[in-house]
């Protein structure tokens, strides 16, 4: 019996740290550094969003202080005279994906993507909703 | 003049079919020398004969692996690290598409940490006055395309192409069912 016990104590001694290893590489830690990297000038909406929703990371220029990175693109489609005219609507449609990876590793850790169309902010509100979605990742929601 | 040359038929077809079955004996034999000719004996003798059939399985082995090691070479293992190249933009979406559908990989941002690449290629096309004239529709057309290629050997081991008219989330509905399909195509036997 006692044997028994044994093996299977030496057995989960030896398993759950392989078990755990790769949860927390997956996982953005709360106050990591983040760098945002050139998005072609969404990297300054997503910036803001970050600060206004107070997600619990330290925002870095320099990409070799930074534990992880920040890339993505943004797509805006502009209302044209057809829809002004027929659909009324001034509102811009929004498109934008953005990828979280872990500088040293190379991992992807989070990747998120939001299209709304007719944005009433523009991309002051996607880059809202990337945050909102890295925040609710990082405090595991 | 026809009996002579229907003589000659049968005994040109006799020679022929003698040929046939010494070659038939010599690979039954251990050689192997010409393996895609087994199948067919063994086919056209299903279960009648206990000694042409041995030989069959042996010598239909090869045939099946040459079949089989393409197929086991093209299966992406779960936990396959991948590369997403870039799409102009659309990679992005591509990922956010794995990560969404929780496709059993894990997507490194070095191609040289990875062991499969994926690339493609997407396309937008915007709704015209005529559409929202008409359709009341400003939804945008979507089409993209992608491959995943062994980065070691260059084998092609996926491919899928999504075409989605009046696509309700743009780039991210086709970034998605890419995303889904390559799901289906991982982990299957």
């Amino acid at each position: 019996m006692l044997r028994k016990i044994l093996m299977i104590v030496l057995a989960s001694a030896f398993c759950l740290p392989g078990v755990a290893k790769d949860e927390p590489a997956k996982k953005i830690p709360a106050h990591a550094k983040v760098f945002l990297a050139p998005m072609g000038g969404f990297e300054n909406d997503l910036k803001t969003a970050i600060e206004a929703k107070k997600v619990p990371v330290e925002l870095v220029t320099e990409r070799d202080k930074a534990d992880f990175e920040i890339t993505g693109t943004s797509d805006t489609e502009k209302a044209g005279a057809a829809k002004k005219a027929i659909l009324l609507d001034w509102h811009s449609n929004e498109q934008a994906s953005i990828t979280v990876s872990n500088i040293k590793s190379g991992d992807v850790v989070f990747a998120y993507s939001v299209n709304k169309r007719s944005s009433a902010h523009g991309k002051r509100s996607t880059a809202e909703a990337c945050a909102k979605h890295l925040k609710d990742q990082i405090e595991g929601k | 003049m026809s009996r002579k040359l229907c003589i000659f038929a049968i005994a040109i077809l006799g020679f022929g079919s003698l040929c046939a079955f010494s070659q038939t004996n010599g690979a039954a034999a251990g050689n192997g020398s010409a393996p895609t000719q087994d199948p067919a004996p063994a086919s056209a003798a299903p279960a009648n004969n206990a000694t042409p059939n041995q030989p069959a399985p042996a010598a239909s082995a090869p045939a099946n692996n040459k079949i089989s090691t393409p197929l086991n070479a093209t299966k992406i293992p779960s936990g396959s690290k991948i590369y997403v190249a870039q799409m102009g933009g659309f990679e992005n979406y591509v990922t956010a598409g794995i990560l969404k559908k929780k496709v059993p990989v894990s997507i490194v941002a070095d191609r040289d940490k990875a062991e499969y690449e994926i690339h493609g290629t997407a396309e937008t096309e915007k709704a015209g006055w005529a559409k929202m004239l008409f359709l009341g529709s400003q939804n945008t057309n979507e089409q993209a395309s992608i491959q995943v290629q062994e980065i070691k050997t260059g084998n092609v081991v996926f491919a899928y192409s999504v075409n989605k008219l009046n696509s309700a989330r743009g780039k991210q509905s086709a970034g998605e069912a890419i995303g889904k399909h390559l799901n289906e195509a991982i982990g299957k036997d």
